[in-house]
């Protein structure tokens, strides 16, 4: 296979066959929280894309020229990596709202909601160090700098997908008739896991 | 009531700092037994898989390569020579890997010196527990593959049965059998 | 002492983080296909949720306001990392079923929420009674869920290699009980359940906020 067409599988795989919030459950608490309209949803994921990538990039760098050079990254990597998070979501913060009012409007809000997203320590700890990554691809026991950044394009694009379908379905079900203990919370549930089974189609897909 | 910088950069830091050094104590009392469980877990799996070898000895990177290169359905991790007692020769252990459903299927395969499976085991996977995990619990699967001929091809492999709703990780440990079996080919009489 | 039971028993039933307050849902849904795991995920989150709510409600007074966050996250962080070190050199076959979720209890909304909203205003033993309650509370719904899906998903309920108790041979035991849309599914029914057994919601709270 070339190296091309693997990096298409790893991010379809990472986007539909892994999705993220509705195969492995990581990343619930926004998915619950900002999808009951379709704006919010759109701001978050935009956050998402952005942060998860950016982090990713970071983590992976710390581990690979600082953590495992000195030996420290078995036990300090938890620490280091949500520090790393936290810190860039503070400086895209403040970047943004210079540079970038438009761009700032969109998502700012949903900023520092990201720090402790577990979708973006997830993916960033996958990407950096080796033994997290579990996915059915044969890309050796790490991975590279650009196999991590193509994963996390395509957990993060799976993400804001599973979101906008799922603030859609919301959306619609604010006029349904539901039963008076389903209301609020358990419908919510019961819609994700209706939604969560057209991914198990996916299962399967390029022998992933 | 504000702090001053100075106070609020210290305590970041004295935070930091211990925090980093109670890690880094945890971390040697606990590291010598994570690399100590992680040895034993291979030496109890290679003893169970190659019951008349006494002790096992890695083989020269020569034929590791070979072995690697010959086995196409899974990936050849770790591959040992095991010798009785008397210093006989028992036998193969191969490390392997194939992918499953959930992840990579890692597995311990015993063989004999004329490429009979002795016994085989799993040492980890990320199937679904209750179902892709029934290929370690439904003790059957795991024994038909000691009933393989001596020296068998990829072709006796696949005619095992497999187990019904967990298909793909009933391949991930045909493929890790057929890929022994085809690096114990390889390598077999050198 | 009576106060202090309260502040316990509140983490169980009116303020349980993931039946009411619905915070730490993810974890949640991920390990509860297996009791076993589900049962040392409770005891890792109990750890690290009592040990960071008394180490931050004692050098509280220490701790500047402007950057509280950073370090509450550095004293959870620590916490976890503990039990990732302990559970790999003691347990490494629970190590690896429940993997990425030990790390990401660091960013488990309870732990956060609780250093923020109990441990930082009140005193050591209050915060221990509120650590345990809340870990205690997460505990109790994540092995229970866990047990009726490993028990109705695969026919058998197990631990440590011992079965405790299992169905009778002809329970066909569905698959998609153990799969991620039974999950969801289930989560919402038991979610239903409890409200209407154990405690009605007062106010359902905005998540992770």
């Amino acid at each position: 296979m070339t190296a091309a067409a693997q990096l298409a599988l790893l991010f379809v795989g990472a986007a539909l066959v892994n999705n993220i919030l509705l195969t492995r459950f990581i990343g619930l608490c926004p998915f619950f929280g900002v999808s009951s309209s379709m704006s919010t949803s759109i701001g978050m994921s935009l956050a998402v894309v952005f942060v998860m990538t950016l982090a990713s990039g970071a983590t992976w760098m710390a581990w690979k020229f600082i953590l495992s050079p000195l030996g420290v990254g078995e036990f300090l990597y938890i620490p280091a990596f949500i520090l790393i998070i936290a810190a860039l979501v503070q400086f895209v913060e403040m970047y943004l709202k210079k540079a970038s009012p438009v761009l700032y409007r969109a998502m700012g809000i949903y900023l520092p909601l990201i720090t402790t997203n577990c979708a973006v320590l997830a993916t960033a700890t996958e990407s950096a160090k080796p033994g997290f990554f579990k996915m059915n691809i044969a890309l050796g026991s790490s991975l590279g700098l650009g196999e991590a950044l193509v994963y996390t394009v395509g957990v993060s694009v799976g993400f804001g997908f599973a979101l906008l379908t799922f603030a859609a379905l919301r959306e619609r079900l604010e006029a349904a008739p539901v039963p008076e203990a389903l209301k609020g919370a358990p419908i919510a549930f019961i819609t994700a896991g209706l939604l969560s089974f057209a991914y198990v189609g996916f299962a399967g897909w390029f022998g992933l | 009531m504000a702090s001053s910088p100075l106070r609020l950069v210290a305590s970041v830091v004295t935070t930091c700092v211990v925090a980093a050094g109670g890690l880094a104590v945890t971390y040697s009392v606990t590291a010598p037994r994570i690399a100590a469980q992680e040895r034993a877990a291979e030496q109890r799996a290679m003893a169970k898989v190659l019951p008349d070898a006494a002790r096992f000895e890695p083989v020269a990177p020569v034929l590791l390569d070979a072995a690697k290169k010959a086995a196409a359905a899974g990936q050849i991790e770790g591959l040992w020579r095991g010798y009785a007692a008397s210093g006989d020769d028992a036998g193969w252990c191969i490390r392997v890997s194939a992918r499953g459903y959930g992840g990579p299927v890692r597995m311990v395969i015993g063989l004999d010196r004329n490429g009979k499976v002795q016994g085989l085991t799993i040492l980890s996977m990320n199937e679904t527990p209750g179902l892709g995990t029934r290929v370690e619990s439904e003790q059957w699967f795991l024994k038909q593959f000691t009933e393989l001929p001596a020296g068998f091809g990829d072709r006796d492999v696949r005619a095992l049965d497999a187990i019904s709703g967990a298909t793909r990780s009933s391949r991930a440990v045909k493929n890790c059998v057929a890929a022994a079996g085809a690096a114990f080919l390889a390598i077999r009489g050198r | 002492m009576k106060h202090l039971m309260q502040v316990f028993v509140r983490g169980i039933t009116r303020e349980n983080p993931l039946m009411i307050l619905m915070i730490g849902l993810c974890a949640t849904l991920a390990v509860s296909t297996q009791f076993q795991g589900a049962v040392f995920m409770g005891i890792a989150v109990i750890f690290v949720l009592t040990m960071s709510n008394a180490i931050i409600s004692v050098f509280r007074r220490f701790i500047p306001d402007e950057v509280r966050i950073p370090m509450f996250i550095v004293v959870i962080a620590s916490f976890v990392t503990i039990v990732d070190l302990v559970m790999k050199a003691f347990v490494p076959s629970v190590y690896a079923f429940l993997g990425i979720w030990i790390p990401l209890i660091v960013v488990n909304c309870i732990i956060l929420g609780r250093a923020e909203a109990f441990a930082y205003h009140n005193g050591v033993l209050a915060s221990i009674a509120d650590g345990l309650g809340m870990g205690i509370g997460y505990t109790a719904v994540i092995v229970l869920f866990a047990f009726v899906r490993e028990l109705f998903g695969s026919g058998a309920v197990k631990f440590l290699g011992a079965t405790l108790v299992g169905l009778p041979s002809w329970y066909p035991a569905p698959a998609v009980v153990l799969l991620f849309p039974g999950a969801f599914v289930l989560f919402g029914l038991f979610l239903a359940l409890w409200r209407a057994l154990v405690s009605r919601v007062g106010e359902e709270r905005g998540v992770c906020r």
